[in-house]
């Protein structure tokens, strides 16, 4: 029980800080491959490309495994390096490759959402003396957020139910507690008790969105 | 000196060519229309001295002094300032879905109130630290923290003030315009022609000193035009200049000083109303007034 307890921290905390990173970060690399400079715009492209064409569980296998083996290969210990234990390492490790990999598809939603925006809207500000910025910040941005609400929804359930992968890697999650403890007690409750985590994590997840929707109701784009 | 000088504008779109060359000019307080069949370059003329398209040659001159010229490369910044000259009322309204009627008219009157303040803001703390650094080093900490406070209250003050006035200059163009009533609604609250009396407003909020409209009335249902051209109407006054597209002749022949008739990218005709819709010259505008009685 102590063990799935933390596993159910360990979960949200990955979610907590893959949606910190991945929002903005999906934000700039939107802007990436929307750039009117070709060599900047192919390159995020490319990337969007490898890392949405690839599963995610390799991505993490990668991005945990590649590290440790550069510094097997020179011979020195990674966690005296950074000063920090294996599972935190792994942790950190973790987030990286979930985060790069939601700010991807993140992007291409941002992207589909301000590429929705009519030409008007801008040139509305412009005539009225705006700057790029404030016609961005002030004009766009909420229309693009009210765009993208639904498959920002889809794609933020789809996260809590990835943050599983995590488990191959031993970071404790909850799956992995609950396996733990199958084994330990023959029984098949603790396994329950993770479904039933992740139901009522999306549950509320889907409540929230309905209620920021509805919260934006008043405006139509 | 004419109020606003045109001067053989061109501007084509990869190898189309839509403006070819326009010449005209207006006095203050003018009303100009301009008619034309569809394609002939009107938007793109609008367009132009927008700087939503940068013509390829020609250049604009306001109050004889020239704020556009093909030749010259412009910053954004000074595009920026020097399309302040006009105001541009769309087709299509595009009013900001997300906020209110009064936040429209608001909104970019707002952004220069905190502009200007941040700029004078910026000066004046040169200004004090340069003074501050002339005087003997032995003005304590805690008085330039003071100074600086101070500074800050007084700024906050400032522009409180200056976005109150705002506020209420943006409901009283919203009431000039009779939207009084509407002001606190969403554009998706609105009839079209409630919306484009919305945008009106907001193009007037700046004081621009030609006021552009193109096809202001072509997006509505005919019961709602009335009341946009109504609008229109009273805005005409000696302080400004207005450059109306159009396709209501009546409304054209009834409002202007001047119309000008667009074909194929140049001025074809241009007179007074009587001259253009009375005694028309060139085939084009004869053949153009004919279809034109002949579809209504
Ligand atoms: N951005 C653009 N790219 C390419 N061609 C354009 C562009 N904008 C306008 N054109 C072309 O320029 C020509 C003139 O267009 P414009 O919109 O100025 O005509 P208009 O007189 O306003 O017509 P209407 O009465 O239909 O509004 C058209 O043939 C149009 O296809
Ligand atoms: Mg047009």
């Amino acid at each position: 029980m102590q063990e799935l307890a933390t596993g159910f921290g360990t979960t949200l905390l990955l979610f907590v800080v893959t949606l910190v990173i991945a929002l903005p970060l999906g934000l700039i690399i939107s802007f990436g491959s929307m750039s009117r400079f070709k060599p900047l715009k192919y390159l995020v492209k490319g990337i969007i490309w490898v890392v949405r064409g690839t599963p995610l569980m390799l991505q993490i296998l990668l991005v945990s495994f590649l590290p440790q083996f550069v510094f097997r290969i020179m011979n020195k210990d990674i966690t005296a390096f950074f000063g920090i234990s294996m599972s935190s390492l792994m942790f950190i490790f973790v987030a990286v490759a979930f985060s790069i990999n939601y700010a991807c598809y993140f992007s291409e939603i941002f992207r589909a959402g301000i590429e929705a925006v009519p030409r008007g809207q801008y040139e509305a500000g412009q005539v009225l003396g705006m700057r790029k910025s404030q016609i961005f910040f002030s004009v766009v941005l909420m229309q693009v957020v009210k765009r993208t609400i639904p498959p920002m929804s889809n794609e933020i359930i789809t996260l809590v139910k990835d943050t599983a992968l995590a488990q191959v890697l031993g970071v404790i999650d909850l799956l992995n507690a609950a396996n733990h403890a199958v084994n330990e007690y023959v029984i098949l409750t603790p396994l329950l008790y993770a479904a039933l985590f992740y139901l009522v994590f999306n549950g509320l997840l889907t409540v929230l969105f309905g209620v920021v929707e509805k919260k934006l109701d008043y405006y139509k784009v | 000196m004419s109020f606003l000088e045109v001067k053989n504008l061109h501007k084509s779109f990869g190898s189309t060519q839509v403006l070819k060359g326009i010449d005209f000019s207006l006095q203050k307080g003018d009303v100009v229309s301009i008619i034309g069949s569809s394609g002939s370059g009107k938007t793109t003329l609008l367009r132009c001295l927008n700087f939503l398209e940068l013509a390829d040659t020609g250049s604009v001159f306001v109050k004889g002094e020239e704020i556009f010229n093909a030749q010259k490369k412009y910053a954004d910044r000074e595009l920026r300032k020097n399309r302040l000259h006009f105001g541009l009322v769309f087709q299509g309204f595009n009013l900001f879905p997300q906020y209110t009627a009064l936040t429209n008219v608001r909104l970019p009157l707002d952004m220069q109130t905190k502009e200007r303040l941040a700029r004078a803001r910026k000066a004046m703390s040169k200004t004090s630290a340069d003074s501050v650094a002339g005087a003997p080093a032995k003005t304590s900490l805690s008085a330039r923290f003071k100074a600086w406070i101070d500074g800050k209250k007084s700024f906050a003050e400032k522009k409180k003030q200056a976005l109150e006035e705002n506020a209420v200059k943006a409901e009283r163009i919203l009431c000039d315009v009779g939207l009084g009533e509407k002001m606190n609604n969403y554009p998706c609250e609105l009839s079209g022609g409630q919306c484009q009396r919305v945008a009106i407003a907001r193009a007037l909020a700046l004081e621009p000193e030609i006021l552009c409209f193109d096809e202001p009335t072509s997006a509505l249902d005919p019961e709602l035009t009335g009341e946009v051209l109504r609008v229109i109407r009273s805005l005409k006054s000696p302080d400004r200049a207005m450059v109306i597209v159009t396709h209501e002749m009546q409304f054209a022949a009834e409002i202007s000083d001047k119309v000008i008739f667009m074909a194929d990218g140049v001025i074809e005709e241009a007179g007074t109303p009587q001259q253009i819709f009375r005694a028309p010259q060139s085939e084009k505008l004869k053949a153009f007034l004919r279809n034109y009685a002949e579809n209504r």
